[in-house]
């Protein structure tokens, strides 16, 4: 396939991205973790059918880089709320602690595997290599979809105090691996020309802050757009040549364009489109990047394990710390268990910044957890759900779900208070 | 400034300005420190940290411009110029070529919008005025510009040692060099001011439909030009014949395009955006293949939608709402690539060309004017948006380049200074004598009240996000 087709099939994914996610229409259709896009790149890349070669993505590297940033961003942008609802500061704080401690579990038992597995020991012979690659893989799997809480309330209509407690922790989750990759990137780059400490995020902050001055008070959409993207590309564009972590730069400019700016509800408004538009090729480019390599599956199989370890922890505390919690049964263990779009994107980011075994177990083991989150994590969440009375018995029309969410209709499953649509993808 | 522009205080001005100042520091400083990237990562980030400073700093130069009732088109140009190889070296040679690449996208979207906003009923209503300016305003540049040509040779060193025939037939061609106009100022102007009436469409239906006539003179003139330029060369028509079928096979393209689009528009709706790229970097690519004409197919489904359909305005609408992002990138780019010190040694030649096309311009608008029957107001200032010129010049003298390499280099040169020149002073006098005409403003027939951001594109638009 050509570089032109690659970038045609590229857009055609975009197309139907921006129609699955874009917040009209599709929404809610496909699976919540967006493994399919996973799947279906690795299907037609290199490493399957060959239909894509290696040199093809290689000419979409910025691309992707660019997707990253973006995602990064956006996650900046809506860091903090869900909707127009403000997330209390402790959800804020528990959802970091949890992704602390699922990708500190899954970089643990990687790191193990190099000790019980003498052939992935023989594959990275390096003490400081098997670190980095421990710690990315944790990175890549520190986080929880707040895609599969969307799934619940566009698809099963689900809202009640667990929907909203798993969708709050899963956004207080989410800058965790984002700012493991900053911390890696910085840590593991080379060391010749090293920009000092704190390059990115004050680069991300200034910007952000200038973003916020320049947009003033008044919302102008076209403004905004070409700000967003003339912003966004400088600061990309700054932190690849500086050699800073692009994903944490952006968050970075993310948060501070969301705190500084007046403006902030409208901003978080706006890039629903974007979302959608940038995830699913972001998902099917990095599907195609996987490669699976025998000497590491260990390392990926020890990450994944470490992970349903520590959601097993995690589950234990919240059950104790929250009644809702426990209302939901230990189902609620695994149904925080789905991983997606920000864990792939993480491993996408790894394996552009350290190609080779590093980059592709980190993104092996995003999509390993991603492909197993489908399968376990999403029947939990909504086992755990169903348990806890947040699903109704009878299936929503798709489309009824967002009326019921703004115009509570009256007393029932659809008053009760929830993560607004939109809110929690 | 008289496109609607919210009226902006000092305050807001002195932050923009610093906010220019820091954008222009920070990329030269960036350009002058070590970093640690290198190889395709360096280039990569060049290129996007390039798009995203000409980006703002072209919309930031443009907003600040307009205190001086310049268009955003010369604020896009010179932030380009300034921050070029040629003056600071923010942006380097080597990421402004790789910027290029996207001229496609911009001059697809330039296309598919001149195309819509060609409607039938305004060229039926102009059509008078349109066919003798086509005759008049291309015969004149075709007798006055090579004529000053052969008139300034000592000016030109390339032409020393030509013998009459020669120099006829170099003259010849920088006429047709001197026909092309430029669709993508034209259409800047228009994304910009939102101008709406007889001086628009006119500068409209003329500046598109120059390109058709420019590409079948050019293939007249080389035809003939050959055999004086190459004794060895035979008199054949056969370019001609692969001319036609280029141009029929465009048309017959555009008109399928057009019609796929507008069902699109009607049954769809959705992810303009998305399709348009797909149109301006897929589609441009396998036209190009195919050895048709891409800007002529694209033209041609621009007209078929507005004019087959209803949905027009939905597609200017769209393109209208990337439009501005497009404009100021590929213009700022245009700028950076001006090769300054190139017109510091050409211009005596360069001013002397760009004079005399822009006085046969003149001429030809009063002429032809005096000829349709034209109001005045349009034998005034018909001319003035003939002037602009940009990429579709520099390509041509770049195939005349290559065709003649005899004289080709120079040839090239002296036609990079001269469209410097009308490339920097067109637009203004375009959106000079839109507002002298009445033609922007709220007062403006159909000018939408919108409300102009930095950027200069409507907040009202609607589909201003690309969604």
């Amino acid at each position: 396939m050509s570089t032109l087709a690659v970038l045609f099939v590229l857009l055609v994914v975009a197309y139907l991205g921006g129609f699955l996610m874009g917040g009209r229409g599709l929404r809610g259709r496909g699976l919540p973790s967006g493994s399919e896009w996973v799947v279906l790149g690795f299907v037609v890349g290199p490493s399957a059918l060959g239909a894509m070669s290696g040199r093809d993505l290689g000419a979409f590297e910025p691309i992707a880089v660019v997707a990253v940033g973006w995602i990064a961003m956006l996650v900046g942008l809506e860091y903090g709320t869900s909707g127009t609802r403000r997330i209390p500061a402790r959800r804020l704080v528990a959802g970091g602690l949890v992704g602390l401690v699922t990708g500190a579990g899954a970089a643990a038992l990687a790191w193990g595997a190099f000790r019980w597995a003498p052939s992935a020991a023989a594959a990275v012979p390096d003490e400081r290599d098997r670190l980095l690659l421990a710690l990315a893989s944790g990175a890549a799997l520190a986080g929880t979809t707040r895609n599969a809480v969307q799934w619940a309330v566009d698809r099963l209509g689900a809202r009640g105090p667990v929907t909203e407690l798993a969708a709050d922790l899963a956004r207080g989750q989410e800058v965790v691996p984002l700012l493991a990759v900053g911390v890696l990137v910085f840590a593991g780059g080379p060391g010749a020309v090293r920009p000092p400490v704190g390059t990115g995020p004050v680069l991300g902050a200034a910007l952000g802050a200038l973003t916020a001055l320049l947009l003033g008070r008044e919302m102008r959409r076209n403004w905004l757009w070409t700000l967003l993207l003339g912003m966004s590309l400088l600061g990309i564009g700054t932190a690849l040549q500086l050699g800073v972590s692009v994903a944490l730069t952006m968050l970075c400019l993310g948060l501070a364009l969301a705190f500084a700016s007046p403006l902030r509800r409208e901003i978080r408004d706006l890039p629903a489109w974007l979302e959608g538009a940038v995830v699913v090729p972001s998902l099917f480019l990095a599907g195609s990047r996987i490669q699976v390599r025998g000497a590491v599956l260990w390392v990926v199989a020890g990450a994944v394990a470490g992970r349903v370890a520590a959601q097993l922890l995690v589950a234990a505390a919240l059950r104790i710390a929250s009644p809702a919690a426990r209302r939901a049964g230990p189902a609620m263990a695994f149904g925080l268990g789905a991983a997606g779009p920000i864990s792939m994107i993480v491993g996408l980011a790894f394996v552009l910044r350290f190609p080779g075994l590093v980059g592709d177990t980190a993104l092996l083991a995003a999509a390993a957890a991603t492909v197993a989150g489908e399968f376990a994590g999403v029947p939990a969440l909504r086992l755990a759900l169903r348990r806890a009375g947040e699903i109704p018995d009878a299936l929503p029309v798709p489309g009824e779900v967002a009326n019921a969410a703004g115009t509570p209709p009256g007393p029932g499953p659809a008053a009760r208070p929830g993560p607004e649509p939109g809110s929690a993808r | 400034m008289s496109a609607p522009s919210p009226a902006k205080g000092a305050g807001t001005r002195l932050v923009e300005l610093l906010a220019l100042g820091l954008l222009v520091g920070g990329m030269v400083a960036l350009a002058r420190v070590p970093v640690p990237a290198a190889g395709g990562w360096l280039l990569a980030g060049r290129n996007l940290a390039a798009v995203g400073f000409f980006l703002l700093a072209g919309s930031l130069a443009s907003s600040l411009l307009e205190v001086l009732r310049l268009p955003h088109l010369t604020g896009f140009l010179l932030v380009g110029i300034v921050a070029g190889p040629h003056v600071l070296h923010a942006v380097d040679h080597g990421t402004v070529a790789s910027l290029s690449v996207a001229n496609s996208l911009a001059l697809s979207l330039i296309a598919l919008a001149g195309g819509a906003e060609l409607r039938t009923e305004s060229l039926r209503r102009g059509l008078r005025s349109l066919g003798w300016a086509t005759l008049v305003q291309n015969g004149l540049a075709l007798l006055l510009v090579p004529l000053a040509f052969v008139l300034a040779r000592p000016l030109v060193p390339f032409t020393r040692g030509m013998d009459l025939g020669a120099l006829l037939a170099v003259a010849l061609l920088w006429g047709v060099v001197a026909l092309t106009r430029s669709p993508s100022a034209v259409m800047g102007i228009l994304s910009q001011a939102r101008p709406s009436g007889r001086l628009t469409d006119f500068t409209v239906g003329f500046v598109m439909t120059s390109d058709v006539v420019v590409v079948v003179l050019l293939a007249l003139v080389v035809t003939l030009c050959r055999p004086l330029l190459d004794p060895a060369a035979t008199f054949s028509f056969g370019a001609l014949r692969a001319l036609g079928h280029e141009l029929l096979g465009s048309i017959a393209i555009g008109t399928t395009l057009g019609l796929a689009l507008a069902a699109y528009l009607r049954f769809v709706g959705r992810q303009i955006v998305l399709v348009l790229l797909v149109i301006g970097l897929v589609l441009v690519e396998v036209i190009g293949y195919l050895r048709f004409e891409w800007l002529l197919t694209f033209l041609t489904a621009g007209f078929v939608v507005q004019n087959l359909s209803r949905q027009g305005g939905r597609l200017l609408h769209a393109i209208e709402g990337t439009g501005e992002v497009v404009y100021v990138v590929f213009f700022a780019t245009a700028g950076a690539h001006l090769d300054l010190p190139l017109v510091g040694q050409l211009w005596p030649a360069a001013l002397l060309f760009f004079a005399v096309r822009a006085a046969a311009a003149v001429l030809g608008s009063r002429i032809s004017g005096a000829l349709a029957g034209d109001p005045p107001l349009l034998r005034r200032w018909g001319w003035a948006g003939l002037v602009s010129q940009a990429g579709l010049a520099l390509g041509i003298a770049s195939r005349l380049a290559s065709e003649f390499p005899a004289f080709g280099a120079e040839f090239g040169a002296l036609a990079i200074a001269t469209v410097a020149l009308n490339e920097l002073v067109g637009p203004v006098l375009f959106k000079t004598s839109l507002d002298r005409a009445g033609e922007t403003g709220p007062g403006a027939a159909g000018q939408p009240a919108a409300v102009a951001s930095p950027g200069g594109a409507p907040a009202s638009g609607g589909t201003a996000g690309p969604g």
